[in-house]
């Protein structure tokens, strides 16, 4: 069994419209018997550059929004690793260099999604070159979000399936349209912010309307009370790989792991502290982040080694700034789930919430905004 | 003189231009931005494979 073609390229291809632009306009090198002399000056991925590189000569409408969108640019993970740092720069550590290696694996450009595997999942084409208009969902989205979304959404990651996988069949395009994944809004937002994003009520416009809804439970939360997903979603993973990393600190001294999100599944109702009018609830799922005060630790070190001397002692300085239970875009959703039977499936039962008991020594002073300080009695009859 | 160098440049522009349509002329503008010899080996996967495409291919795996 051959495995996934890398550099395979079919025939069909070559008399497709992107075929037929020739292989060296876009990725340059040289058309010669040569492999050595053919592969020199090379471009891997001609769509890189910029947000969107050689596609830009006839998709400029695409690629004039892409280059600033989140799947290019990131702008999460920017924002906050830069937040947690304050006021060390991020220039002056060894950050841009770890982004580079690790982070920066999840950036999307054209090719890694239409053309090739992502880089994170090491690359390769996804069908010999045949460029697929839609990216297919298990090779691409699932690449890079497969330890969370698209892994709970597919059922991969040992709990349920989304409803609207197993039953509707839908792909993550059927919800995520293009204009959604090549353009965020505004400009720089993160995910919690950005109001081109799909809501359920699109779809589910009768489901929303407290008051006149002809779901009793819809009608007994006022609106803007709890997101979709606290009564619909079934356990979720808790992030577990981004951020785990080797820690030591000397020379000799055993690595060690940390990996705190423990135990991996979890569900946990959570005030929202990102709202907005697209986002307005007041409770939503959090899901925790596997960050400690001295994660980054290790980069003091490589540090000295690598630029002759030590990175800051305190690299996450403001580690108390942000929180690490986040809003979760839980993707489990089912039309029946434990919490939503009867009221007292949820009401009087604290193990579904986030509290204070839920929380360490270790965690940020800003996991305090997240905590729900009153469970909801038991409703008697 | 001035007909003899007249002359020549005719025959140049002549020749130049029987070269340009000939299938030699035809060929090698077509090289420059052609991407034959790219298409011979990518397409052919055992000569790929005797460059370790094979390998490469069984290695590459999901991160997850």
């Amino acid at each position: 069994m051959r495995g996934r073609d890398i550099y395979g390229v079919s025939k069909d291809f070559v008399n497709s419209n992107h075929g037929q632009i020739g292989c060296v306009n876009c990725h340059k090198g040289q058309n010669v018997d040569d492999k050595d002399k053919a592969h020199k000056g090379m471009i891997k991925d001609p769509s890189e550059k910029d947000g969107g590189g050689v596609c830009r000569e006839c998709h400029e409408d695409i690629t004039s929004t892409f280059k600033n969108s989140m799947h290019y640019q990131l702008n999460g993970i920017k924002s906050i690793v830069g937040t947690i740092i304050k006021p060390h720069k991020m220039g002056k550590t060894l950050l841009p260099a770890a982004w580079a290696l690790d982070c920066a694996n999840c950036h999307s450009t054209c090719g890694s999604c239409h053309v090739a595997w992502p880089i994170v999942a090491k690359g390769g084409l996804l069908n010999r070159h045949r460029f697929m208009k839609t990216p297919p969902m298990d090779k691409t989205c699932y690449a890079c979000h497969g330890s969370r979304f698209a892994g709970e959404y597919m059922g991969k990651l040992g709990a349920t399936a989304d409803v609207h996988y197993e039953k509707g069949q839908m792909v993550c395009t059927d919800c995520h349209k293009a204009g959604e994944l090549h353009e965020t809004q505004p400009k720089g937002a993160d995910r919690y912010y950005a109001v081109k994003t799909v809501r359920c009520v699109q779809c589910h416009p009768d489901a929303a309307k407290s008051g006149s809804s002809k779901i009793a439970m819809h009608n007994a939360h006022p609106a803007g009370t709890l997101a979709c997903a606290v009564c619909h979603a079934n356990k979720y993973f808790n992030c577990t790989d981004c951020h785990v990393s080797l820690d030591f600190k000397q020379a000799g001294q055993k690595p060690e792991v940390i990996f705190p999100s423990n135990p991996l599944f979890t569900f946990k109702i959570g005030r929202n502290i990102d709202r907005s009018p697209a986002n307005p609830y007041k409770y939503n799922l959090v899901r925790h982040t596997p960050a400690l005060k001295d994660s980054l630790a290790s980069l003091r070190y490589f540090q000295a080694v690598l630029k002759g001397a030590p990175g800051p002692k305190d690299l996450i300085a403001n580690y108390d700034a942000l929180p690490t239970w986040n809003s979760a875009s839980v993707h489990s959703i089912q039309l029946r789930t434990p919490q939503n039977q009867t009221c007292n499936s949820c009401h009087g039962h604290k193990e579904l919430f986030l509290t204070q008991s839920d929380l360490t020594s270790k965690d940020p002073a800003a996991n305090e905004k997240i905590i729900v300080r009153k469970i909801p009695p038991p409703i008697k009859r | 003189m001035r007909m003899h160098v007249r002359g020549e440049l005719r025959w140049a522009i002549i020749l130049f231009v029987v070269y340009l349509f000939s299938p030699l002329g035809n060929a090698a503008a077509q090289e420059n931005n052609s991407s034959s010899a790219c298409i011979k080996c990518h397409t052919d996967f055992k000569a790929m494979d005797r460059y370790g495409a094979k390998a490469a291919a069984g290695a590459a795996a999901i991160a997850g």
